[in-house]
């Protein structure tokens, strides 16, 4: 998995997990399995819910909301962003709504989704799309305000192809707040699933945690909170690398003098 | 390429341009001078369809490829020397190619073709952005001060380098420089830009023009011209151009 590759590169953050993982196993000796388990239990636990057949299926349904919000997210987001950053009337018109959007906490919002599409129909998704929207918006927004115009002018006095232009120009400089936004936003969105599930209460990883602390059985809490913790960094990392694949070049040609 | 009864007002509503009106001829080097602030680069904008003029009619030949130099290099960042001047080329074909890098290597530039921008010395992503506009192969091609930021050394090399590829090209140039001796060395016409609203203070062009470039303006001529441009106003006595109009004399004798 990525986190380790990196943690085995970087000793000191690999030194760091490793004291959470201690201080995790000391806790837990301290304490009655009841009130915090240990990780080989949770990871024992965890193992046995897959066994058992109660992992995938929830793990599936909590994914594919997932999927779903993020994608409505990012369409919407991204194409109102790049809209309002073109044009300033939009940008005043739209810009105090999604700052509304964002002023309401996500419960609120899971509440009424529920009370308006029922608990199986689409209210986490919905959720999430609600809670990510502003990420991918203002994103976009900075993305189009910083576009190089003096590139974008030189390739107009040049006559530049339009195709070239957003190729080479437009979309190279639009890929960093992309990047930071599919990121933040990967990360959130999970928690936000887990949550909504929680207060829904039916399917998905949430609503299974939700029964097993009704059930007072915290370990599989803690598994569950482990495989959720972890799949979120492991999606942060994937999605990083997939969305700055060339962090450009090494120092093979820095040292370069001028020729003459 | 013509400028006809230009009206071009500023933001706060100053005038700058009121019926302004001039003439750049064919396969001409045309170099504007005049004080900061008196419009030239705002000409050219204006010449390459980026800045629309309030009033008048700027006519340019149909279809004719535009280059332009900025004051800056404005390169894109993450393409390499090559593929930063192939950008700018309709067609890339192994003959453009070639003559790409012809023109590179005549602008020292051979031994960097594979670097990114960031990697160069200044002086060298001008070089770059200078070819770039040559390989353009414009038939109007606008230079804004594009020497100004390099040292004396440097400067000289890219006047060189600019005479051996206009010779190559011969397009029209319109070129601004705040430096006299750059416009006598490259101009084969000198226009001085002034007043308020601007017009033209003097128009001088070569009573010769050598091969390769080189240009003879007459000793009066150089004379008048010095005094326009160093400022008996005393808005152009910075310490350059003093020092600029010390060398004068010697300068204009050499030639």
């Amino acid at each position: 998995m990525p986190i380790f590759t990196t943690a085995r590169n970087n000793w000191p953050s690999g030194l760091t997990y490793l004291l959470l993982l201690l201080a995790w196993e000391g806790l837990s000796r301290v304490y009655p399995p009841v009130i915090l388990p240990g990780p080989w239990e949770s990871l024992q636990t965890l193992i046995g819910l897959y066994e058992k057949g109660r992992l995938m299926e929830p793990l599936l349904y909590s994914f594919l909301r997932l999927a779903a919000g993020f994608g409505i997210a990012f369409l919407l987001g991204t194409g109102l962003g790049v809209f309002a950053g073109a044009q300033e009337l939009v940008f005043k018109l739209i810009s105090p709504a999604v700052s509304v959007l964002q002023a309401v906490p996500p419960v609120s919002w899971m509440l009424l989704a529920i009370l308006w599409l029922g608990v199986n129909g689409g209210a986490q998704i919905f959720v999430v799309a609600l809670a990510l929207f502003p990420l991918f918006f203002f994103n976009s927004l900075q993305g189009v305000r910083q576009l190089p115009k003096e590139l974008l002018e030189m390739a107009r006095v040049f006559s530049v192809n339009r195709r070239k232009q957003l190729v080479d120009i437009i979309l190279p400089a639009l890929a960093p707040f992309w990047s930071a936004a599919l990121t933040v936003s990967v990360g959130m969105g999970w928690k936000t699933i887990v949550m909504a599930e929680l207060i829904s209460g039916q399917t998905g990883i949430g609503a299974s945690m939700n029964t097993a602390r009704i059930y007072l059985k915290t370990e599989e809490v803690m598994a569950w909170t482990l495989l959720v913790a972890l799949l979120g960094m492991a999606l942060e990392v994937l999605v990083r690398k997939i969305t700055r694949p060339h962090e450009r070049r090494g120092s093979a040609t820095c040292d370069l003098q001028e020729s003459r | 390429m013509r400028f006809t009864g230009i009206s071009l007002k500023y933001g706060a509503g100053r005038l700058l341009f009121d019926n302004f009106s001039l003439e750049a001829a064919k396969g001409q080097v045309t170099c504007l001078m005049g004080t900061s602030g008196i419009g030239k680069t705002t000409l050219l904008k204006m010449a390459a369809g980026l800045i629309r003029p309030a009033q008048g009619v700027i006519s340019r030949d149909e279809g004719e490829r535009l280059g332009y130099v900025f004051q800056e290099p404005r390169l894109l960042p993450e393409k390499t020397v090559l593929e930063n001047v192939l950008w700018v080329l309709e067609q890339r074909q192994e003959q453009e190619q070639e003559r790409v890098l012809a023109m590179l290597d005549a602008a020292d530039l051979s031994a960097v073709l594979h670097a990114y921008p960031d990697q160069l010395s200044g002086g060298m992503r001008q070089r770059v952005s200078v070819v770039r506009a040559f390989a353009a192969r414009p038939g109007l091609l606008f230079m804004d001060e594009p020497f100004q930021s390099l040292d004396a050394a440097t400067r000289a090399g890219m006047h060189q380098l600019f005479r051996k590829l206009w010779d190559s090209e011969q397009p029209t140039v319109l070129l601004v420089t705040h430096d006299l001796d750059e416009a006598l060395a490259l101009g084969t016409r000198i226009v001085v830009l002034g007043g308020r609203p601007t017009h033209i203070l003097a128009d001088v062009t070569a009573a010769s023009v050598e091969q390769h470039g080189g240009t003879y303006f007459s000793q009066a001529d150089q004379l008048r011209l010095w005094q326009l441009t160093t400022g008996k106003d005393g808005r152009e006595t910075d310490d350059r151009k003093t020092a600029a109009f010390k060398l004068a004399p010697s300068r204009s004798s050499e030639i």
